[in-house]
């Protein structure tokens, strides 16, 4: 990541797959020139050493490799470790060429013949001699030991830590490095004469030659180092670097540090990575004496750091393994980078910044008519799409390519204590080449009828498949079933990859919850049904449930333990059930119906039955449900809460718990154990009782579902259905589901209110947002009183008589006018309460009292201010919409 | 070429799978190299090694189960939890804050994107998004991919059997035991064992060696025992200084929610080695976090006189010149970070909101066009939401809209988003829908206070001054300071003390 570039001088291509590493590449002169200019030397693990020495080009010409570079080419026996030159030869102040092989270390000297050619001088290397090696070689460090004038001394490192010497010609001594595990980098410090190399403790460690010298001629003696630096950390490499004779700097490269030491072993600077290091190179600037850094790291970047600070990082061409700076014919501070490939380039700091430039996206020029077009087009489909017609549409055409049959069986089996029911699926895709897939069918009941397995998964179909699923009745409660209505849903993705519901419902035989059994004479709750059908006695009706316990018209059902009696008026068409418990009648009044209307149908298809019944509706038992139901509700939340505070408590002592454990004096539990014992006991006797409450709330829901049920019921039932009866089933739904957040109660009463407050034909605006828990029931219910009585008002503009409706209203007028500052105040405005009041009492009156009217005309007055207040008040508020943020 | 020296030369040019197979094959043939044995080692634990002080993130059980701090509600400025007392810094008026409470930070590290809860009810609820399910356990992203590797390792089972070593034979040989215990910490994972072996080590040399100090109290440190690792550290620091200590040091404090001692410890490191990038990166993120803006940015200059390619210091001192309404100094640091060869769609992104601000419109749209390019599942919805806002800016209110619904659909959970939907339904005129959004807004994102303020302001317009009462206290709860939510209570007050 950086501005610059490396800027490519020279480059070329060393052989291919040979294998270079760190130390394969070595930059100085050779034979009479010193160090004045620098050769590239480059030795290969495959056994081949090269020589280069790029010429600076004429002026004109663009600087790249010429074959003339290439000085020396050389292929030998034995992979080429390293590479070192110096003056190895006794007598003679050349400079010449060591190689490290694996079991040998040889000298080579460069010869160069003159030539009258147009290539010029020749060279070659000269083989001059060879010390053999009895272990493997890692390393090879030179230098003059000993303090010597004029000559290079050798030192080989072995694989097992063996430092061989060699003063030239003839071997000199060996010596075992301590603490030895795997080699590392080692190099040679001539100011204080001493070796320095990084150990398998992670410390950098110097050793005195001449300590080296005399310990090896006793071995028993231990080999003590001269200083040692703990650094924490493997180094990659070392390099010392001489500001003068004296002064002497030495630079480690870690893993993810790099530090300076002085020759004394104690740390100058030290900075942290935030990359990889691969390979450095340390040097010194001239004249001014800085020291800097090339580092070249992973990610490809070359840092060049002043001690700590960056001065510049350019991208490299190539990701190096040695990295090395030479001078070539004048030119000073060429980088010469070597990669594992064999890549050796020569490049130098561009300053010209190298910006990275995006790559555009869309040359393709945008035609805006055509796009405002496919815009335009975009947003009609997107308005289609939110039509309910369009989903019709969808229906229709996912009927034409399945068809579901649902076949409950007529004669549930006994299994065990409880009745099971088999629901047989059949889907039939139209067409066998286009398989749907991912169809899943879902069988939906409603609790207590539980299906099992309530859903199957076909990966793919294209042809006729049965599914099959076995209701059952959840814990055997009968009489809590209000509906036997089972619905089918298939959903499927179709071949062209369109997602498709169908929905497909049917009736389950009653005998799965119902048995014949002695009919009842007397029942608190009665329910009359008048009919238009011609006279039927009930053992045409229900032909299954023939006994000899009750007459053709008289006939008794057990369902679960309770007992409902059907008596067939034998004059009249009309129909009675009556039962000590409402809980059943919903079921057995929807099923008679059902069956009176498929008996009908199979004898005059066309023929339509009217059934109206006028008993009262069974509020009472419907509030007595729901305050039931509220108060299992409540009972829940409480030890919701109860766990709760316990398991905050449990944690607050597994806290101090831990503290006491964590202390390093071990103190006395202080009795923690045992409140910790104590809680968990609590923890788990409170999570029983909600388990068992959470029993009798599922209970208590079906014992409201029923009575909900059976009140829908006889709205329907009732002689002029208002067109609210529908708004009112969906508004207070047989279905009780109570989520964590929201109950039942919470749920009917916002939707009852709002169709209290649209039914007022109030201004919207002024419809109070709250969602605040319903916690009372009385409010629970005087808004079910004021909604019944809409439906019932809406009977008295067709004119029928309801006065018989009165005495089922359970609250009477007195009682009502009390409750009136019940009203939540908290949620209501100041304005409103008044209205809301107004309201009320506009609901009390009954309708068919024609003073109702009376009551509309203050009613409408007072929404009318309240307009006009709205309307005076808005411009002081516009003035919000302004600040209304955006983020 | 000798086997043993080929591996290390592949060990030195980090090719470590090869230098990995190498040694199993020196080691079938010798099963008793110690050297090749700790090559191998260290060749696994080098492919797996990440730098833990960048990976580090607090779950649920450090932040929950915490018991060293000192103060449950800290003084203004001085603590990590409360950034919004600090004095001088900047507000949420200005710089969006992030789920936790804190300023939106210049880059994504692993600490800024997790809560510190307040309870354990809070923390599991908040965290949950469209991405994530559970809020972020402990030790998350490094222990996921530590814990893969190991279970990938070989075959023929496990390269080491822990359970079946005896520590106690390798702590007294150092140049066996450090590579071991960096195996068992980095490859398995296992920080028991580690620490049993550091516990054993740092004895056998008799308590002289720092570095067994500071992975004695990086294995505290993982444990959560924040008191000893601070000891550990401490006394590794007597005997030696480091960076890396130091460090970690700043860790302890800022984990014990010390930012202050944090603070102190990475300026005694600074003079030990001055200018140190690392060391002022971390001052300069505990300011961030501390909202002392000013200061961050201070020590984000210095970071770039010394190192001046660092992405981090660029991209959180342009963010700052962004947010002080200097945009177009900010596009002069994210130019910067492109040209630099940073190619992501969230440079794209802010390149493209400084273009806008900047009024270089013509830039604008190729950036956004760049960024949508770019963009993975992650920050898609950011950049739909960038565009609608440049919508609403040149009063495109139809783009807006569609450009704010394709965010919501990238990720449902963007509250600004909902937000400005609202703003765009109440300008047509549509209150209830507004108000939906509006709700939808706070209910997702209760730390942001606009939704709160808008539903409030609605709510009063249509009448419901309850309603407004209550929400606008809301919005002050979430930010204080906010003048027209203060106005707006005030007129509420005002208003029912008449009535």
């Amino acid at each position: 990541m950086s501005l610059f570039k490396a800027r490519e001088w020279w480059s070329t291509s060393c052989g291919q797959e040979e294998g270079f590493d760190q130390a394969s590449l070595c930059v100085s002169g050779l034979g009479n020139s010193g160090n004045e200019m620098s050769m590239i030397i480059i030795g290969s693990h495959a056994g081949t050493v090269r020589v280069f020495c790029p010429n600076l080009p004429p002026a004109s010409e663009a600087p790249s490799y010429k074959p003339s570079d290439l000085l020396i080419e050389m292929n030998l026996p034995h992979p080429v470790l390293q590479l070192h030159v110096g003056r190895f030869i006794s007598g003679s102040q050349q400079f010449h060429l060591a190689v490290l092989h694996p079991r040998s270390v040889a000298i080579y000297s460069l010869v160069i013949r003159g030539g009258n050619t147009e290539h010029g001088e020749q060279s070659a290397l000269v083989f001059v001699y060879e010390h053999q090696l009895r272990r493997s070689a890692y390393s090879l460090v030179v230098g003059p030991f000993g303090g010597v004038r004029g000559r290079d001394f050798l030192c080989v490192q072995a694989l097992d830590g063996t430092l061989s010497f060699y003063e030239q010609e003839s071997f000199v001594f060996t010596r075992q490095l301590p603490n030895f595990l795997l080699p590392g980098p080692l190099i040679f410090i001539p100011s204080t004469d001493a070796f320095l190399t990084c150990n398998s403790h992670l410390h950098i460690e110097s050793y005195r030659y001449q300590v080296l010298a005399d310990t090896s001629e006793d071995n028993s003696k231990q080999l003590i180092p001269d200083w040692s630096l703990n650094i924490g950390e493997s180094a990659l490499d070392i390099a010392c670097v001489a500001h003068s004779t004296s002064e002497v700097d030495i630079i480690v490269l870690g893993e993810h540090n790099l530090f300076c030491l002085r020759d004394h072993g104690t740390l100058k600077f030290m900075c942290r990575f935030e990359f990889h290091p691969r390979c450095f190179f340390p040097y010194l600037t001239v004249p001014e004496g800085l020291l800097m850094v090339l580092i070249a790291t992973d990610t490809g970047t070359l840092l060049v750091q002043n001690n700590t600070t960056l001065r510049w990082s350019a991208q490299l061409p190539i990701s190096p393994v040695a990295i090395s700076r030479a001078s070539l014919q004048g030119m000073d501070g060429v980088i010469v980078l070597l990669s594992e490939t064999g890549e050796l380039q020569c490049c130098y700091l561009g300053t010209e910044p190298s910006l990275f430039v995006a790559p555009s996206i869309e040359p393709k020029p945008i035609d805006y008519q055509e796009a405002e077009k496919e815009l335009n087009y975009l947003g009609t489909v997107i308005r289609a799409f939110n039509d309910s017609s369009s989903v019709l549409l969808a229906n229709t055409a996912a009927e034409r390519e399945l068809s579901i049959s649902v076949k409950p069986s007529q004669h549930p089996e006994s299994r065990g204590e409880s009745e099971v029911c088999f629901v047989a699926v059949n889907l039939s895709p139209h067409s066998a080449h286009a398989p749907l897939t991912k169809v899943q069918v879902t069988v939906v009941t409603r609790s207590p009828l539980v299906a099992e397995p309530p859903s199957h998964s076909i990966a793919s179909l294209s042809e006729g498949y049965q599914v099959a699923s076995y209701i059952t009745v959840k814990g055997a409660a009968s009489e809590f079933v209000c509906s036997l209505e089972v619905s089918v849903i298939v959903s499927y993705i179709t071949a062209s990859g369109i997602p498709r519901i169908l929905t497909s419902n049917c009736q389950l035989p009653l005998r799965l919850v119902a048995h014949p059994c002695n009919p009842a004479k007397e029942a608190e709750i009665k329910i009359t049904l008048n009919t238009s059908t011609p006279e039927m006695s009930l053992t045409e009706i229900f032909p299954e449930f023939n006994s000899a316990n009750g007459g053709p018209n008289i006939l008794g059902f057990l369902v679960g333990s309770k007992v409902v009696t059907v008596i067939a008026a034998k004059t009249s068409t009309r129909y009675r059930l009556q039962s000590d418990s409402i809980l059943p009648l919903a079921l057995l009044v929807k099923h008679l119906i059902f069956r009176l209307e498929r008996i009908l149908k199979s004898v005059e298809p066309k023929a339509s039955i009217k059934v109206t019944s006028s008993s009262p509706l069974p509020l009472d038992h419907l509030f007595s449900a729901i305050d039931s139901h509220l108060t299992c509700r409540k009972h829940v939340a409480d030890l919701k809460e109860e766990l709760g505070q316990l398991s905050v408590q449990f944690r607050a002592i597994e806290r101090r718990l831990l503290t006491k454990m964590k202390d390093k004096k071990p103190a006395p539990l202080n009795q923690l154990d045992t409140l910790l014992n104590a809680t968990q006991v609590e923890i788990i006797s409170a999570s029983h009782r909600l388990e068992q409450t959470l029993q009798d709330l599922e209970n208590s829901q079906w014992v409201l579902g029923c009575a909900v049920e059976l009140i829908h019921v006889l709205l329907q039932l009732s002689e002029n259905p208002s067109k609210y009866t529908k708004t009112f089933y969906f508004a207070m739904s047989p279905e009780v589901i109570d989520s964590d957040e929201q109950g039942w109660e919470d749920i009917t009463y916002a939707s009852l209110k709002h169709i209290l407050n649209t039914n007022k034909k109030q201004d919207p605006l002024t419809l109070s947002s709250s969602n605040d828990p319903v916690i009372d029931i009385t409010n629970m219910k005087k808004i079910i009183t004021s909604v019944l009585d809409v439906i019932s008002k809406s009977y008295s503009t067709s004119g029928i008589d309801i006065e018989a409706r009165k005495p089922i209203s359970p609250i009477h007028e007195s009682e009502e006018a009390e409750e009136e500052p019940t009203v939540p105040i908290g949620s209501r405005l100041a304005e409103n309460r008044g209205l809301s009041a107004k309201a009320t009492h506009q609901n009390k009156l009954l309708p068919g009292r024609l003073n109702a009217s009376a009551g509309l005309m203050p009613d409408t007055s007072h929404i009318e201010g309240n307009l006009s207040k709205l309307a005076v008040s808005s411009p002081t508020q516009n003035n919000s919409e302004d600040d209304i943020l955006w983020i | 070429m000798d086997p043993v020296y080929h591996a290390l030369s592949l060990y030195k040019k980090r090719c470590f799978e090869e230098c990995v197979s190498t040694c199993t094959e020196l080691l079938d043939k010798n099963p008793f190299d110690q050297a090749v044995w700790i090559l191998k080692m260290k060749a696994l634990t080098e492919q797996l090694y990440v730098d833990d002080l960048e990976a580090e993130e607090e779950g649920i059980a450090e932040a929950f189960m915490d018991n060293e701090t000192i103060a449950e509600s800290a003084r203004p400025g001085t603590s990590l939890k409360n950034p919004g007392t600090s004095q001088g810094g900047s507000t949420q008026g200005y710089r969006p804050w992030t789920q936790t409470g804190r300023p939106v930070s210049g880059v994504v590290r692993p600490g800024t994107q997790t809560a510190r809860p307040g309870t354990m009810e809070q923390a599991l609820r908040t965290p949950r998004t469209s991405k994530t399910a559970r809020p972020s356990t402990s030790q998350s992203a490094r222990t996921i991919r530590l814990g893969t590797a190991s279970m990938l390792s070989e075959p023929g089972g496990p390269f080491i059997q822990l359970s079946r070593i005896n520590l106690g034979n390798y702590a007294s040989k150092p140049a066996l035991a450090k590579p071991l215990f960096l195996y068992i910490l980095y490859h398995e994972n296992n920080i028991r064992h580690a620490l049993q072996l550091a516990v054993l080590a740092t004895q056998a040399c008799e308590f002289k060696d720092w570095w067994w100090k500071v992975q004695l109290g990086k294995c505290y440190y993982s444990l959560g025992l924040m008191r000893e690792s601070e000891q550990q550290f401490r006394s590794a620091l007597r005997q030696h200084q480091c960076v890396e200590t130091f460090l970690r040091l700043g860790r302890v404090y800022i984990r014990l929610d010390q930012p202050l001692s944090a603070l102190d410890v990475c300026r005694t490191g600074l003079e030990y080695f001055p200018k140190e990038v690392t060391l002022l990166t971390e001052i300069a993120r505990i300011f961030e976090g501390l909202n002392n803006m000013m200061m961050s940015v201070k020590y984000y200059r210095e970071i770039v006189t010394e190192d001046s390619t660092n992405v981090e210091a660029i991209a959180c001192i342009g963010m700052h010149h962004f947010y002080t309404d200097q945009p177009e100094m900010a596009l002069r640091f994210y130019r910067r970070l492109l040209q630099m060869g940073l190619y992501n769609a969230e440079l794209f992104n802010n390149l493209g909101l400084c273009c806008f601000y900047a009024q270089q419109y013509d830039m604008t749209l190729s950036c956004f066009q760049h960024a949508l390019s770019l963009a993975k599942d992650d920050d898609v919805a950011d950049i739909w939401y960038n565009i609608g806002l440049i919508a609403i800016g040149v009063g495109d209110t139809r783009l807006a809209g569609q450009c704010l619904r394709l965010a919501i659909s990238s990720d449902s959970a963007h509250a600004p988003a909902y937000n400005n939907l609202g703003v765009l339904e109440l300008r047509k005129g549509r209150l209830n829908e507004a108000r939906a959004f509006f709700q939808a807004a706070a209910s997702l994102a209760p730390y942001l206070f606009e939704p709160y303020f808008n539903h409030s302001a609605l709510s009063h317009k249509m009448g419901d001054l309850q309603a407004s009462y209550i929400v606008i206290q809301k919005a002050l709860e979430a930010y204080p300071n906010h003048i027209p939510s203060q106005e707006l209570l005030r007129a509420l007050e005002k208003h029912f003390t008449v009535i």
